[in-house]
């Protein structure tokens, strides 16, 4: 158990990790295969505001999460096993689903600098790897700006 | 006379005394033959030619003999015969008391033709005067008219005389006067004129005719002209009269000049002969040139007015390879039976050429042997060809077979993608671990409440980014190396990008005590369409690399061009500046001004290269000017098209507007007519171009023959289903290297799990039926609509 994490209980459900918390927070959904990014996705939220996070490891899980969930908030990586992130990302804006709407924060090997973009209906920030903390926070406040700020509030 | 002969003979016959030797000698003396018969119709006498006339009669012609006996006996001998000739004279000869006619021609059981005339002697006897005649009975003097006006040359020839008569004609044929030539005119002097060499042929040929028992010879030789000139002659010799035993008495001829037929006949041949030489040339020289293409490969082939193939040199060990051409077909007739070879390039560019008259060059097919799965890639290339009038008459083009070429391609294509391939794992593998590095060392320093660990973590840290910038350099200029780094086309704005890189660059320059100012011209075309990603990293390397480099003064970022002329960017420093010959290495890669400069600034050195790279990728150009202990100007040239301000432009579309799919060509896969009718009828409205098919398989064909921007494909179909036809059409265009073009799943079978399997066997979306025209035509835009560009995020590398 890391330091800094809201609290909240940690469910492991074969490949899904969810992370339960209250009615409040705000639901993310993060589709990661590298545990170590992974990890410092949920170090770097906790400092952020009450999100309840739901890990996923390949393109699939994801899919099917986000078919079958409303999230405030999608962290996808370009990088992921069975369906890349991109094609992912695409599927959900261009079909009905609860989250065609969903802001989203993209990262990928590929991208020089972090810049948001209008996906759809919903706004993006594509981001390079390695994680920017700086960046990573300025996006999160900017896609999801009542969680955040109520949370920063609080603190 | 005939009283003087009467008596000559008379006296002659009783003894052996002078006047009867006299008359002897004088009628033998005369050319014809002679017999003279008393009143009793008794042989008196007859002369040496009478007897060499009638050799057969020799024994009975001596005095006293009846002249009905020796026509008898002449008969029973075979000198006569009443098959031939007159026959009257025999039946009036037999008569004892005849009276004789005064003229007759007999023609002897030989053949030979003898003219008698018959003359009476006042004692009641005659004399008969025997001349062979040369021809039938034809007036000589009309027979002469005829040959004079034939212009033909005549001859003949008494044997036993060796005498030969010849006319006018032959006199002008030799170019002379009758008058000239000798008198007699002797064989021999007709021989004397033949060439030698011709001379011994006539000969050769004359005497093996007669001895074959032919009366007609016909020989060609050159004839000698008075002026020393040769002139070639047809002669056409009769034998007219033969003695016992066959052999020529009397013959007769013409000749005939052939000098021009024969000099034409010798041109001709001449002319045959340079024919033959120029045509053996040109098929040797046609040989090599296709033994040389052979060599390489290549062979020749021609089509004719209507463009079908009229030949090919296909031959050789690349025959049995080249076995699909067809003679006397056009492309079209020969593609419409051949699938593999029609759909494996786009064929409407040779078809649309040859339409146009125009050549076509380097236009590349593949075949694919349909049991063994051989490939065999062919480029050809074809111009047209016209006739002497100016008439088009066909194409006229080569043909080499670059299988080898091609694999060679391939597999360099292939080992090159496995280097790229390479690179974006080593690039993924090493920022993985460097994420977690990096991550954790920003997560530490931030817990840590000591300063000089918090240090040390920040140490880890920025050593962990500068090992990016390079791992991030590297990768840059590999991929700029491999060409594979593909310029946006996006309207941005300049000063924003700029703005950005002199704010990321503020902190180090305050840190070091520089002025980093940004300065835009006033007439300055901001918004500009290109890659403002790579635009931004132009900027960011020079304007760091001023930063590194300048301990003290200024770094100035100026940005000027109007809307017509070019962006320039140039950035100036006050740093420590560089040599020429610093300056001069500075472009290559991992080449720093000075190994010191790397020990004292850090650095790659591959900042510039990349610069100059992307700049040149970009059409423009870089110029550096420094002077040590001055400072350094970088000006960098960007030749970009203003730009729209699509922004604002993409912020009003509505929901509600319809999305402009003009040109968009659309491959519509479905077993259900419904369905593909409104799929049609749905972009049709939106400006796509629709082409449809009822199964995989037929979608296949379609696929490979035509050419879509993007596929629409059901799931459950018959023949060949979705999946099946998706994995075929990627298969495809690898093989063909092309670029991948979208494909969507188009299905009732949407469940979230099967969505997800769609997407994970390779479908770049999936739409859910029933279709909304809203939903198709929002997918559409984004995957291929106008905001879809090439380096859209959204669609895949």
């Amino acid at each position: 158990m890391m330091p800094g994490l809201p609290a909240g209980e940690v469910e492991v459900d074969e490949d899904r990790i969810v992370w339960s918390a209250d009615m409040t927070s705000c639901k993310v959904l993060l589709a990661e295969d590298d545990e170590v990014s992974r990890d410092l996705v949920r170090l770097l939220l906790a400092g952020l505001g009450r999100f309840d996070i739901t890990c996923v490891g390949d393109g699939r899980a994801a899919l099917l999460a986000a078919s079958t969930k409303a999230f405030d908030l999608l962290i996808l990586d370009h990088n992921l096993p069975e369906i890349p992130g991109d094609r992912l990302l695409r599927q959900l804006r261009l079909s009905r689903n609860s989250n065609t709407t969903t802001p989203v924060i993209f990262y990928s090997a590929s991208i020089a600098a972090p810049r948001q973009v209008q996906g759809g209906r919903a706004a993006e920030w594509h981001m390079p790897k390695p994680i920017d903390f700086t960046a990573f926070a300025q996006a999160v406040r900017s896609l999801v700006p009542e969680q955040t700020e109520a949370f920063e509030d609080m603190s | 006379m005939s009283n003087v002969l009467l008596t000559l003979a008379q006296a002659g016959s009783g003894s052996d005394s002078d006047p009867a030797r006299l008359l002897s000698q004088i009628i033998d003396s005369v050319e014809a033959g002679i017999a003279l018969y008393d009143e009793h119709g008794e042989l008196v006498i007859t002369n040496q030619r009478y007897r060499a006339l009638y050799p057969v009669l020799g024994p009975i012609l001596c005095h006293g003999t009846p002249h009905h006996e020796i026509v008898a006996y002449g008969l029973e001998h075979g000198q006569f015969d009443r098959e031939h000739g007159e026959r009257g004279w025999i039946e009036r000869a037999m008569q004892p008391s005849a009276s004789h006619a005064p003229a007759h021609e007999r023609v002897l059981a030989d053949g030979r033709r003898v003219r008698v005339i018959t003359t009476s002697t006042p004692l009641g006897g005659w004399v008969e005067t025997h001349h062979t005649a040369p021809s039938a009975n034809i007036d000589q003097s009309f027979h002469g008219d005829v040959i004079e006006a034939a212009q033909l040359a005549t001859w003949d020839l008494d044997v036993a005389s060796d005498v030969m008569r010849v006319n006018q004609r032959w006199a002008d044929m030799l170019g002379c006067e009758l008058a000239d030539l000798p008198d007699p005119y002797l064989s021999a002097h007709w021989r004397e004129r033949v060439c030698a060499e011709d001379l011994v042929e006539v000969d050769e040929c004359f005497y093996r005719d007669i001895g074959q028992g032919a009366d007609l010879i016909e020989t060609e030789y050159r004839l000698r002209r008075f002026d020393g000139t040769w002139i070639w002659v047809r002669d056409r010799s009769r034998i007219l009269v033969r003695d016992a035993g066959g052999n020529p008495l009397y013959m007769a001829g013409v000749i005939i000049d052939i000098s021009q037929s024969k000099a034409r006949e010798e041109a001709l041949a001449a002319t045959t002969a340079e024919l033959e030489t120029a045509l053996a040339e040109r098929r040797a020289a046609e040989g090599r040139l296709a033994e040389v293409a052979a060599e390489a490969g290549a062979w020749f082939w021609t089509q004719d007015a209507d463009l079908r193939l009229v030949s090919t040199s296909i031959g050789g060990e690349h025959g049995a390879a080249r076995a699909e051409l067809a003679l006397e077909r056009t492309f079209t007739e020969w593609l419409a039976e051949n699938d593999s070879i029609r759909s494996s390039a786009d064929w409407r560019i040779v078809l649309d050429a040859q339409a146009r008259r125009e050549p076509f060059r380097d236009f590349t097919y593949c075949r694919i042997d349909g049991a063994t799965g051989h490939e065999t890639w062919t480029r050809i290339s074809g111009a047209p060809t016209y006739d002497r009038d100016g008439q088009f008459s066909g194409y006229s083009g080569v043909g080499i077979d670059i299988t080898e070429l091609h694999l060679a391609r391939r597999r360099a294509e292939e080992a090159s993608s496995a280097k790229s391939d390479f690179l974006a794992t080593m690039s993924h593998e090493i920022r993985t671990p460097l994420n977690g590095v990096l991550g954790m060392a920003e997560v530490l320093e931030r817990l840590l409440v000591d300063d000089a660990k918090r240090g040390m973590a920040a140490t880890i840290r920025q050593s962990g980014l500068i090992l990016l910038d390079i791992l991030n350099n590297i990768l840059d200029l590999s991929k700029i190396e491999a060409g594979k780094i593909e310029l946006e086309h996006l309207s941005f704005d300049i000063t924003e990008v700029a703005g950005d890189t002199i704010g990321l660059y503020s902190p180090a320059a305050a840190e070091k005590g520089l002025t980093l100012d940004l300065m835009t011209a006033s007439d300055l075309q901001a918004r500009r369409t290109g890659d403002p990603t790579r635009i931004r990293q132009i900027l960011n390397n020079i304007v760091s690399n001023a930063v590194k480099f300048t301990d003290e003064g200024e770094v100035l970022v100026r940005i000027s061009g109007r809307a017509d002329r070019p962006l320039v960017i140039e950035v100036r420093d006050t740093g420590i500046g560089m040599t020429e010959e610093q300056l001069a290495r500075v472009g290559q890669a991992f080449s720093q001004a000075d190994t010191s400069i790397a020990r004292r600034y850090g650095g790659t050195g591959l900042g510039t290269p990349i610069v100059r790279k992307l700049v040149e990728l970009m059409g423009g150009e870089v110029r550096i000017t420094s002077a040590p202990g001055v400072g350094t100007t970088v000006r960098a040239t960007l030749p970009l098209e203003p730009g729209s301000d699509t922004l604002a432009e993409r912020a009003a579309d509505d929901e509600d507007t319809v999305p402009n799919l003009d040109g968009i060509r659309v491959l519509a896969v479905d077993d259900n007519e419904t369905n593909l009718l409104v799929l049609e009828l749905i972009l049709n409205g939106c400006g796509a171009a629709v082409t449809t098919a009822r199964d995989g398989a037929e979608a296949l064909t379609a696929y490979g023959s035509g050419h879509f921007d993007v596929v629409l494909l059901d799931i459950a179909m018959p023949v060949m289903d979705g999946i099946e036809a998706l994995a075929r059409m990627r298969a495809q265009d690898a093989a063909r290297g092309k670029p991948r073009r979208p494909i969507l799943a188009v299905t009732a079978n949407a469940m979230p799990h099967q969505v997800a399997d769609y997407l994970a066997q390779g479908f770049d979306a999936c739409i859910a039926k029933p279709i909304s025209a809203a939903d198709l035509c929002h997918a559409l835009d984004m995957l291929v609509g106008p905001g879809a560009g090439p380096g859209s995020m959204l669609l895949e590398a």
